[in-house]
């Protein structure tokens, strides 16, 4: 995977100071065949290769979904026990192989409950200008 | 297509080994999914997998079940409910709930689970489709 502009990324971040709205990722990445391929192999997906072998080539759209949030999870640089609480995504189009995308997070809120901080993160992907997918992804991080 | 359907439905077991392919693959490497020891130490008492690793057993099920009308119009909503453990076998499920026609296109609606081999629910979420879907963007915002 060739990965272009990388936003935010901080060593130490204090998540406290993370406003609603703020940009926490903006990448741009070019999917390659051999990033499918392992991506496939490592959740055994039985029936993405089918697709991605034939016309009309499409990736599985989990493997944009886990890119999205790979670009929020390191420029957040969240901590060790971080937990995905919860996912929502919505695919539009299908997405091929040495497709470039541009994938977007932003903060959609952020709170302090018990000893856990909650971040809420909108996603956003577009090939070009089209959006390509949407999601939103809740974690708990321990926080200090 | 009938409301109330079972699905066709998708085993796997996840071991170590996966859990550290996955990691590798999708650049998540949070400790609690591949740090022995961290794991241990864990309100969890051991190492999990990766949310959206088991996810895609979700994705791989919609695909398997309504082919490529997932890539372009699919929709997830899930809760990650307990964790899966290095050699749990998932066992991915759903039914169709409801069919709606929407600007002349039907919408297929889902309710899915991951459940373990001890039948304890992982994920449970909600999962959509449009039939036949053209690359339009039928249900863009």
């Amino acid at each position: 995977m060739v990965s272009k502009k990388s936003s935010i990324n901080k060593k130490c971040i204090d998540y406290g100071s993370l406003r609603v709205g703020a940009i926490i990722s903006d990448r741009k990445h070019v999917v390659n065949i051999n990033t499918v391929k392992s991506y496939i192999a490592a959740v055994k997906d039985m029936s993405a290769g089918f697709f991605l072998l034939n016309p009309p080539y499409c990736i599985p759209p989990m493997a944009i979904s886990a890119l999205s949030i790979r670009g929020a999870i390191h420029d957040l640089s969240i901590p060790g026990g971080t937990v995905h609480l919860s996912q929502e995504i919505t695919y539009y189009e299908s997405v091929q192989v040495d497709d470039e995308l541009s994938c977007l997070a932003y903060l959609k809120s952020n709170n302090v409950r018990n000893e856990w901080r909650f971040l809420n993160i909108s996603l956003e992907v577009r090939k070009s200008t089209r959006l390509i997918m949407t999601g939103k992804s809740t974690i708990m991080l321990p926080s200090p | 297509m009938n409301e109330y359907v079972e699905l066709k439905s998708v085993i796997k077991t996840i071991d170590l080994d996966l859990i550290h392919d996955y990691a590798k693959a999708s650049g998540d490497y949070n400790p609690i999914h591949i740090d022995k020891e961290f794991g241990e130490n864990s309100q969890f008492k051991n190492n999990i997998a990766h949310g959206m690793m088991v996810a895609a057993s979700i994705s791989e099920f919609m695909a398997l079940n309504f082919g490529l009308d997932w890539y372009k119009s699919g929709t997830m909503k899930i809760k990650f409910k307990e964790p899966v453990f290095p050699n749990d076998t998932i066992i991915t499920s759903g039914t169709i709930t409801k069919t709606t026609i929407i600007k002349k296109q039907e919408q297929i609606a889902c309710k899915v689970t991951v459940t373990n081999q001890n039948g304890v629910i992982a994920i449970s979420g909600d999962t959509s489709i449009f039939k036949n879907k053209n690359e339009s963007g039928m249900n863009k915002p």
